[in-house]
């Protein structure tokens, strides 16, 4: 990022603050009324956070089924044996100190015109605003052969929890020499960069424990995220071990035989794994496609001022499950995205003029102990749209020095403790 | 919206002298036959993929000369000896005369 780009989005910052008003404007005013949050992953949460730093009085609930949230950022450094299970897993003592009420339980069901949610307990919600956090799910059997009980012995691993530990076990099985093949989708999925730190960070695992091991990469298109710092990276720390195989090499897989670890690629070629993850289509999560914000897609489309739904009044929708191109599908970008919300939400309740929006991202990508590389955005809604700010962000330089990735990865560790502070942390 | 390159599976880079090798091609492709028509009841001009080569270096190694019966992405597969090492060529000319183009290195080992 530019230090011009910087300077623009604080100053862009200031300006929706300003517009916002400060907590004590909003007291005065009384934003009452109930603003119930569904999902506890880095949207949801932070919109829980910030809607009841902004305008205290407001009665936020967040309903998560997890008492503690495991997040996928940092979930690959766990498979290298980077970080521990414990370290990268949050819990909701923060939120409730700051006031959000924590109710553990699954969203069922929406009904928009009663402005109710159901809850997996038959508990039943009134709201005011309705904040939807809820991540991907995936589309199982859209790559046949690939279901959930596929997924069972063919982990995705794509949502941090069981399946992630599923997968590091297998890793740890696998004996010397094994192959392990990952499978990876066509745009737009959680993550962009994410399949591609995961086979870094496996290779760190297999580099230290089982050296004759390989890593195949069958990818259903032929750019990616940050593709020629990977290659350079992956090439620098790990040699010949991972081989990607782009879309116009055959590289698309179009049927999955778990029981075999077996994949099948568009020409009918065959490959097999010792250990196989899927990353399979997916699809805004469930309970979207309920309160009936999802369009033909399977994504959620958002006014690009304050992530309301485009389709429902009164719903706002964030992160992954958004249809928010060109912001990517990251935990920063639901992070901003919450924000923008939390501040435009209160500002309606209060009768006041809706905040300027900005938003930013970074995904940092670490390819080995000491070596990251990132990429950084900047962003603002222009005529309904959201368009990148001309000039701002940027990547990584390829050939950068081992001074400069080593000074990223620590960015990166940085960037996670300071992230996660911020929405699960107890109020400082 | 971009045409998505030409996809190509070669069974192997680096063939024995002799072996067979087989290769697996297809473009994004309309193929518009010419039978059809648009909303408005006009004719949509023919326009299909004409000619395919595949070289192995100069030497020609197969042509084809798709029809209007051949579906929209045509897909083709043809296989041939290993006799030297060379560049493959392969080109798809339409009635356009807009081509597509893909290489592989093949090196005898």
């Amino acid at each position: 990022m530019t230090p011009f780009s910087r300077r623009h989005f604080l100053s862009a910052l200031a300006a929706g603050s300003a517009t916002l008003g400060c907590p004590a404007l909003v007291r005065a005013d009384g934003a009452a009324g109930r603003v119930v949050v569904v999902g506890g992953g880095f949207g949801g949460a932070t919109a829980a956070r910030y809607l009841k730093r902004l305008a205290p009085h407001l009665q936020v609930t967040l309903v998560e089924p997890a008492q503690r949230f495991h997040t996928c950022p940092f979930s690959n450094l766990y498979l290298a044996g980077l970080r521990s299970w414990d370290s990268i897993g949050h819990g909701y003592d923060g939120l409730r100190v700051a006031g959000v009420e924590v109710i553990h339980a699954m969203a069922d069901d929406v009904d928009s015109a009663r402005r109710t949610v159901r809850l997996s307990t038959g508990q039943s919600l009134a709201w005011d605003r309705l904040v939807l956090s809820p991540g991907v799910d995936m589309r199982w059997n859209a790559l046949e052969g690939y279901d959930e009980a596929a997924a069972t012995l063919a982990p995705h691993a794509w949502k941090a929890g069981p399946q992630t530990q599923l997968l590091r076990r297998q890793m740890e099985a696998m004996g010397d020499g094994g192959t392990f093949v990952m499978t990876i989708p066509d745009n737009p999925f959680r993550c962009p960069p994410g399949p591609y730190e995961r086979a870094a960070m496996v290779a760190h695992y297999f580099s230290r424990h089982k050296p004759r091991a390989k890593i195949l990469l069958l990818d259903a298109k032929d750019n990616f995220s940050k593709k020629a710092l990977f290659l350079q990276g992956w090439k620098a720390r790990y040699g010949d071990m991972i081989e990607w195989i782009g879309l116009s090499d055959d590289g698309q897989v179009t049927r999955v035989d778990a029981g075999q670890r077996e994949v099948l690629t568009a020409f009918g070629q065959k490959h097999r794994a010792d250990v196989l993850n899927v990353i399979p289509p997916q699809k805004a999560g469930v309970i979207a496609e309920r309160a009936g914000i999802v369009d033909a897609s399977g994504w959620v489309p958002v006014k690009a001022e304050s992530f309301e739904s485009r389709q429902v009044a009164g719903i706002y929708a964030l992160g992954d499950a958004t249809l928010a191109a060109p912001m990517p599908k990251s935990a920063f970008a639901a992070n901003t995205q919450a924000k923008v919300a939390a501040a435009a939400i209160v500002a309606e309740l209060t009768g006041k003029a809706a905040p300027v929006p900005a938003y930013a991202n970074t995904c940092y990508s670490l390819i080995g102990p000491g070596y990251g590389i990132s990429v950084a955005g900047v962003y603002q809604a222009e005529a309904g749209r959201i368009v990148e700010v001309p000039g701002s962000g940027g990547v990584s330089p390829l050939d950068g020095s081992p001074d400069f990735r080593a000074a990223e990865a620590r960015y990166g560790d940085s960037w996670y403790a300071a992230m996660t502070a911020d929405i699960w942390g107890q109020p400082g | 919206m971009a045409v998505k390159p030409p996809r190509v599976w070669v069974s192997s880079v680096k063939p024995a002298r002799g072996e067979v090798v087989r290769v697996r091609a297809q473009i994004e492709h309309l193929m518009e036959s010419g039978l059809r028509v648009d909303p408005a009841g006009n004719p949509r001009p023919r326009n299909i993929v004409r000619s395919f080569e595949a070289r192995l270096g100069p030497q020609l190694i197969f042509r084809w000369e798709p029809g209007i019966g051949i579906a929209q992405n045509p897909y083709i597969e043809f296989t041939f000896l290993a006799r030297e090492s060379g560049e493959l060529l392969m080109l798809w000319t339409d009635e356009a005369n807009a081509t597509q183009e893909a290489r592989k290195t093949i090196t005898l080992s």
